[in-house]
């Protein structure tokens, strides 16, 4: 059967209008998501550990003002989304995964898990531009932190 | 804010006896005055940072615990560094027991070759930078053994008398005195070997 | 020279002598030139070292630094305020109604919020942090814009009474 004339084109727009509603809808669900990035990171006073990749220099400065070692070294980067009043893993080693939960407003619960074990949990605010930093002191006078920022402002909010 | 420069603005005294009413607050800000102090005195005995941190922070604990003690009798920050060069003492007869006898305390109970060595006679510092002077110091003060660069401490900086030192250290006047005498020959002797090096081609 | 005799000269200069011992001292100092010696030597490293004391500052922001102090004494006092024996039982009924007084606060605090209109974000200023192994201590604090949540072993509080409590929570997190 022949299709008639114009009908191929009204389809065509009935499916983009579809897809543009459909992408209206799921744009905000998208901008809701909190976007992260963590970084595990080893701090020692020793140079010679070149292997591993520095951290910036504005992000060194930063660490240098509040801790006492000179050097840090970033061992992992993860990058990931937390899901709107969701939660999602970062593996940031073998052995330690960051759980975090978005909770109402801006609230974010950062629990960091050893071993399938957990050790720590923080709730609390993430305004925009802050660091939370969970650390501490490692084997031989060296430190570890995994540093979480986020990555851009949620919209939508 | 305003509270903040309030306690800046306070005399040691003053924020002592805001901190003795329970001002943590008070005793915050002379942790932030003095920490410089009483970490140096720690590390200069203890030669670790780590360790140092550790003792230094100890020393805040228990100058909190025991601030209603305090009765202006010294400064405040002199009374935190007996306290943490206490809590130094400790932590190297720790140290002692864990370690063999040094070679340099064989050589104190000996005689030892400072004893017999002529005195140095040219000041070992003389055209130097005060930086390099005091770089030159701190190293050789690194290569004294704990219970020597203790002595020279405690008398040098903190003004301890024989009596005092030796109570302190657990020891006798005269270990004291001996050990004292073999510091500041050993620190004599290592900054004179200093200039060597840099005049020797 | 003998040992003695240094050692008397030295107290000599650390002004650690009697009048009397004093004078004899001084009397053989004025006429030995080895003595003099070694008495411009001992002057000479006491003046160097009253010129130059160590001087070392704590490697750690003033935050940091004072965060561990902090909870070093809210932990000891903890410690010393634990009732033994008899009361034990007793001080144990009242922290379980803590949590019960706790939420009686919150509830009136929630109330508070809803009446001066904040409930879409309530208890928005309050950062909780809960240590969930029983082989860590924990501590936080802020410094500009980082926020720090710090773990340490249980065992190092100054003094490392079980050092494999130490070890097994830095295995936990760091390979």
């Amino acid at each position: 059967m022949k299709t008639p004339p114009g009908a191929c084109s009204r389809r065509v727009s009935r499916v983009a209008a579809g897809l543009v509603l459909v992408l209206c809808g799921a744009l905000p669900l998208l901008a809701a998501q909190l976007r992260l990035e963590l970084k595990l990171i080893w701090a020692t006073d020793d140079e010679k550990y070149a292997k591993h990749e520095r951290v910036d220099p504005a992000t060194t400065e930063k660490l240098r003002k509040i801790f006492k070692w000179k050097h840090y070294f970033v061992i992992n980067t993860v990058r990931g989304v937390v899901p709107n009043r969701g939660t999602n893993s970062f593996k940031m080693s073998d052995k330690c995964t960051i759980e975090i939960a978005e909770q109402p407003g801006t609230r974010i619960e950062v629990k960091l898990i050893g071993e399938g074990k957990p050790v720590v949990k923080a709730t609390k605010d993430l305004a925009s531009g802050e660091w939370v930093t969970i650390g501490g002191d490692d084997k031989d006078g060296t430190g570890w932190f995994v540093l979480i920022k986020q990555l851009d402002d949620k919209a939508g909010r | 804010m305003a509270l903040q420069d309030d306690r800046t603005t306070l005399s040691d005294e003053q924020l002592v006896r805001r901190a003795q009413r329970g001002d943590m607050a008070a005793f915050e800000e002379l942790v932030a005055r003095h920490r410089d102090k009483v970490y140096a005195r720690a590390f200069s005995m203890l030669r670790s940072e780590d360790e140092a941190l550790d003792v230094s922070q100890e020393a805040w604990v228990k100058g909190w615990q025991r601030l209603k003690q305090f009765q202006g009798e010294s400064s405040f920050v002199t009374w935190m560094t007996r306290i943490v060069i206490n809590l130094c003492l400790d932590q190297l007869r720790k140290h002692k027991r864990q370690k063999a006898e040094s070679i340099e305390q064989l050589a104190e109970e000996s005689g030892g070759v400072e004893r017999q060595m002529p005195a140095v006679a040219v000041n070992p510092t003389e055209g130097l930078e005060r930086r390099e002077v005091r770089a030159r110091i701190e190293r050789a003060l690194s290569q004294l053994s704990y219970e020597h660069r203790t002595v020279l401490i405690l008398h040098e900086f903190e003004q301890l008398e024989y009596k005092e030192i030796a109570k302190r250290m657990q020891c006798s006047i005269g270990t004291v005195m001996s050990r004292l005498f073999y510091a500041r020959r050993r620190m004599a002797n290592l900054l004179a070997a200093y200039k060597k090096e840099e005049l020797s081609p | 020279m003998k040992p003695k005799q240094a050692l008397e000269l030295q107290a000599y200069l650390d002004g650690e002598l009697s009048g009397r011992a004093a004078r004899r001292v001084a009397a053989w100092l004025a006429q030995d030139p080895e003595a003099q010696a070694l008495a411009n030597e001992l002057r000479q490293t006491k003046a160097l070292l009253a010129g130059y004391e160590p001087d070392a500052r704590v490697p750690e922001s003033r935050e940091f630094y004072w965060s561990k102090i902090a909870r070093a004494i809210a932990t000891a006092e903890v410690q010393a305020s634990r009732p033994v024996g008899l009361w034990g039982w007793l001080a144990d009924w009242r922290r379980a109604l803590v949590p019960v007084s706790g939420l009686a606060v919150a509830l009136v605090l929630a109330l508070a919020l809803i009446r001066g209109g904040v409930w879409s974000q309530p208890f928005s200023y309050l950062t909780e942090v809960e240590t969930l192994s029983e082989h860590a201590l924990t501590h936080s604090f802020r410094a500009g814009d980082m926020f720090v949540v710090w773990i340490e072993p249980r065992a190092t509080l100054w003094g490392a009474e079980n050092p494999e409590a130490g070890a097994e929570l830095q295995d936990l997190i760091i390979q």
